[in-house]
C-alpha cells in the first residue's frame, strides 16, 4: 500500500514537472540550444538586417573589430540597440562612422494621425526627429475615385511642454485632388526643436469635401545620404558608412 | 549540448552559494538553535550576496574574483562537507531532496537559453552596467555612465559576476542566478526542512507554473528584490520563534541587498524595517539595534555614492536618443507645488489603474484575499497584523510614488505600476503558502 502511494505520488510530481515543461515551451528550447549555436539564436530571435538587426550589428563587429562606438541609427522603431556592440570604456567618443540599420532611401513616409476634428499629428514623430532634414512635401491620396476639390489652409505649429504654440509656417492649399496630390512644403527640422515640442498640423478646411477620407502622408528628406558618405559594408537596407 | 551541460554546470556553482560559508546540515550555532538546513541555506545566500556586494566596489578585475570565487568556496564546500563532516547518507538526501529544485531549474533556464530577448530596462542600463564589469572596469567607473545612481548596479554586478564565471561567456549565464534565486526562495518557504515531501513539492511546482514569466528573466531587476521578499516574508513569520535574533539581522542584511538593487529599494526597505518596529515578537533592545543598522546601511550608501562621485549624468551614450537630464523624477519643488486638481488629476489614473494591476497579479489578489479573511477570525496573529501592516504601507507607497512624480501621469502608470505590485507581492506569496499548508492541515485531521 505504501509502495503504491509513493508510486502514485512520483507519478503526480512527474506529471506536474511535464505541465510545467509544456507551460516553458522546455522542449522546443531544449532542440534549439543543443542544435543552435547562442550567435545563431540571437539572430533569430533579433533579425539580421530587419527589426532590431543585432545580427547584422554583431556581424559588423567581428568583421571590422569596431571598439569605438558608431552611432547607429535604426529606421525601424524599436528599443535602443547599441548594447549589443557598446565598449563601456569608450563613452562619449565623437565618431564619424555611422551604422544605418533598416535604411529607407533618401525620402520617406510618415502617416499623419487625426488628434481631432482639424488637427493632425505625425506618427511616431519623436522616434524621427533626428532622422530627418527637412519635411519635404505633403502627399494627400484619394482614396475614393472621385475626384475632390481642395482649398485648406494649412498651419505647422509646434507647441512646447507648457502647451505655447508657435505658428512654424502657414501654406494655403488650393488644388484639384485625383489619386493624389504632392505639394512641397520645405519645413526643416532644425526650426522645429522637435527633442523639446511636439509638432501638430492644423487644416483649416474651406470646402466642403470631407478631409475623413484622405490620407495624408509627410514625406521627408533623410538626415543621412548615401552619396554624402563612403560605404564600408551593406547588407541588404543595412549599411556601415562614413 | 555544451551549453546545456553549462547550465548544468552554473546549478552546482550557485548550490555553493547556499551551501557555503557555513555548514546547512551541522552548523553548531544555528543546528542548536533549532534552525532548519533551509534556513542556513538562505542565511547564506544572503550573506553570500552581501559580500558579493562589497567586493563589487573594489577596483579588481572580475575575473580575479570569478577565480577566487571558484578557488576559495569550492574549498570551504570540501573542508566542511566532505573533510570535516562527511556523511554520505546527508548529502545523499540532500542530493535527493533539492533533485526537484534542480529540475525546476533546468526548465526554467532553458527557457532562459532559448528566448534570450532582452527587456527594455535592461538595453537601456542593465546589460550596459553589467557590461562595465565583464569589460573589467570597477564601480568607480560607472559614473560615466548617465543615470548612474538613478539604476543601482548591484543586479547588474550578479549578472556580470556569473557571466563571466563561467566557461562558456554568455550573457545569459549571469541572469541564470536570477532564476536560481527565484526557484531557491519559492523552495524555500514551501520546504520546512529538506524531507522529501510530496505535498510541498507539489505546492512548488504548481507556484512556479503560476508565477513563471520569462519576461520576469530579461534582466529586469524585479525579480530579484520579489525572490528576497518572499524569503524575508517567511523570517517575518518565523519572528515568532523565541531565537530570532537572527532572522531579523539577516533581515536587516537583506534590505541592504535590496537598496543596491533599484533606486526604490530604499523605500522598500523602510517599509519591512518600520515592520520590525511594529512587531510585538522583537525586544526593544533589538528593534533599537535594527534601526542602528538600517540607518548605517543607508549611510553607507551614501558615503559610497560620495566617494566615488555619483552625480547626476550629463553624459549620455553618444548613440541613445535620450538625454537623462533630470531623470529623476521626485522633486521637493513640485511635491510642495501639489495641488488639489492636480492631486485629483492624477489620483483618476493612479486608482483604477492599481486595481486594475493589482487584479491581474495573481500572488497580490489572491494575497489580499486570504489577508482579508485571516481578518475576520477571532483572534488575528501577529504575522498576519505584519502583513496588515505591510498591505496598508504598500498602498500608500504606490500612491504617494505616482502622487509626487513630477511626470504624465497616464504614462507612468502605465509603463511602471504593473512592475512595481509584482515586486511588492512577492511579501504575500509565503501569506498564501502558510494558508495552504494549514488548509491541508486541517483536511489530513
Amino acid at each position: 500500500m505504501l509502495k503504491y502511494k509513493k508510486k502514485s505520488q512520483i507519478l503526480v510530481l512527474l506529471i506536474l514537472i511535464i505541465i510545467c515543461g509544456i507551460n516553458t515551451n522546455f522542449f522546443r528550447n531544449l532542440a534549439e540550444v543543443v542544435l543552435y549555436r547562442y550567435d545563431d539564436r540571437i539572430i533569430n530571435k533579433y533579425g539580421f538586417c530587419s527589426g532590431e538587426s543585432i545580427g547584422y550589428l554583431l556581424y559588423l563587429k567581428k568583421k571590422y573589430e569596431i571598439k569605438n562606438n558608431p552611432k547607429i541609427v535604426n529606421y525601424i522603431h524599436t528599443p535602443q540597440v547599441n548594447w549589443a556592440i557598446i565598449n563601456t570604456k569608450m563613452f562619449n567618443t565623437n565618431q564619424k562612422k555611422f551604422i544605418l540599420l533598416n535604411y529607407p532611401g533618401p525620402e520617406y513616409k510618415i502617416k499623419l494621425i487625426m488628434v481631432n476634428n482639424n488637427i493632425f499629428e505625425p506618427k511616431d514623430i519623436e522616434f524621427f526627429h533626428d532622422k530627418f532634414d527637412k519635411i519635404e512635401s505633403i502627399e494627400i491620396l484619394n482614396n475614393s475615385k472621385n475626384s475632390k476639390k481642395i482649398n485648406w489652409k494649412l498651419n505647422v505649429i509646434s507647441v512646447d511642454k507648457s502647451g505655447n504654440e508657435k505658428i512654424v509656417k502657414v501654406f494655403n492649399i488650393e488644388n484639384s485632388l485625383d489619386e493624389s496630390l504632392k505639394i512641397k512644403l520645405d519645413v526643416l527640422n532644425e526650426n522645429l526643436n522637435l527633442d523639446k515640442k511636439k509638432l501638430y498640423f492644423k487644416i483649416k478646411n474651406n470646402n466642403t469635401s470631407k478631409i475623413e477620407g484622405l490620407q495624408i502622408n509627410l514625406i521627408m528628406r533623410n538626415k543621412y545620404i548615401l552619396e554624402e558618405f563612403q560605404i564600408i559594408d551593406k547588407i541588404e537596407n543595412c549599411y556601415y558608412i562614413q | 549540448m555544451i551549453e546545456f551541460l553549462q547550465i548544468l554546470l552554473t546549478f552546482i556553482l550557485f548550490s555553493l552559494i547556499i551551501t557555503v560559508p557555513v555548514n546547512i546540515f551541522n552548523s553548531k550555532i544555528f543546528i542548536s538553535k533549532k534552525y532548519f538546513s533551509l534556513d542556513v541555506a538562505s542565511f547564506n545566500l544572503i550573506l553570500n550576496c552581501n559580500i558579493l556586494l562589497l567586493i563589487s566596489f573594489l577596483p579588481l578585475s572580475l575575473g580575479l574574483f570569478n577565480f577566487f570565487f571558484i578557488f576559495i568556496y569550492s574549498a570551504i564546500f570540501i573542508y566542511i562537507y566532505l573533510i570535516k563532516n562527511f556523511r554520505f547518507n546527508l548529502i545523499k538526501n540532500f542530493i535527493q531532496s533539492i533533485s526537484i529544485f534542480l529540475i525546476i531549474f533546468l526548465i526554467i533556464s532553458t527557457n532562459v537559453a532559448g528566448e534570450l530577448n532582452l527587456g527594455w530596462d535592461a538595453k537601456y542600463f542593465y546589460y550596459i552596467k553589467a557590461l562595465f564589469f565583464i569589460e573589467n572596469q570597477s564601480f568607480g567607473g560607472l559614473n560615466k555612465f548617465a543615470s548612474d545612481n538613478f539604476h543601482p548596479h548591484l543586479g547588474s554586478y550578479f549578472w556580470a559576476f556569473f557571466w563571466n564565471l563561467m566557461p562558456l561567456k554568455l550573457e545569459y549565464f549571469g541572469r541564470l542566478f536570477f532564476v536560481f534565486l527565484f526557484c531557491f526562495s519559492i523552495f524555500y518557504i514551501c520546504h520546512n526542512n529538506l524531507k522529501d515531501k510530496f505535498f510541498e513539492n507539489t505546492v512548488f511546482i504548481l507556484l512556479i507554473l503560476i508565477m513563471y514569466m520569462y519576461d520576469r528573466f530579461s534582466g529586469l531587476q524585479e525579480i530579484l528584490i520579489f525572490s528576497f521578499l518572499i524569503i524575508m516574508s517567511k523570517y517575518f513569520y518565523l519572528l515568532k520563534n523565541s531565537n530570532n535574533t537572527y532572522y531579523v539581522f539577516f533581515i536587516i542584511l537583506s534590505c541592504n541587498l535590496i537598496i543596491w538593487l533599484k533606486s526604490e529599494g530604499i523605500f522598500y526597505s523602510a517599509i519591512l524595517v518600520l515592520l520590525l518596529n511594529f512587531s510585538t515578537q522583537i525586544s526593544k533592545k533589538i528593534k533599537i539595534y535594527s534601526n542602528l543598522f538600517y540607518i548605517s546601511i543607508v549611510v553607507f550608501k551614501l558615503i559610497i555614492y560620495q566617494y566615488f562621485d555619483f552625480t547626476w549624468g550629463q553624459i549620455t551614450i553618444n548613440q541613445t536618443d535620450f538625454s537623462y537630464a533630470n531623470v529623476y523624477p521626485w522633486h521637493l519643488d513640485y511635491i510642495f507645488n501639489l495641488n488639489s486638481a492636480i492631486i485629483f488629476h492624477k489620483l483618476k489614473f493612479i486608482i483604477p489603474f492599481l486595481f486594475y494591476y493589482s487584479i491581474i497579479n495573481v500572488c497580490f489578489v489572491v494575497g489580499f484575499i486570504i489577508l482579508l479573511a485571516l481578518n475576520f477570525q477571532k483572534k488575528i496573529d501577529n504575522y498576519t497584523k505584519i502583513v496588515n501592516y505591510y498591505f496598508v504601507t504598500n498602498i500608500i507607497f504606490i500612491i504617494c510614488v505616482y502622487l509626487f512624480a513630477d511626470r504624465e501621469i497616464e504614462n507612468l502608470v502605465r509603463t511602471t505600476m504593473e512592475r512595481i505590485i509584482f515586486t511588492l507581492s512577492g511579501f504575500y506569496v509565503f501569506l498564501i503558502i502558510s494558508f495552504i499548508k494549514r488548509l491541508n492541515k486541517d483536511f489530513l485531521k
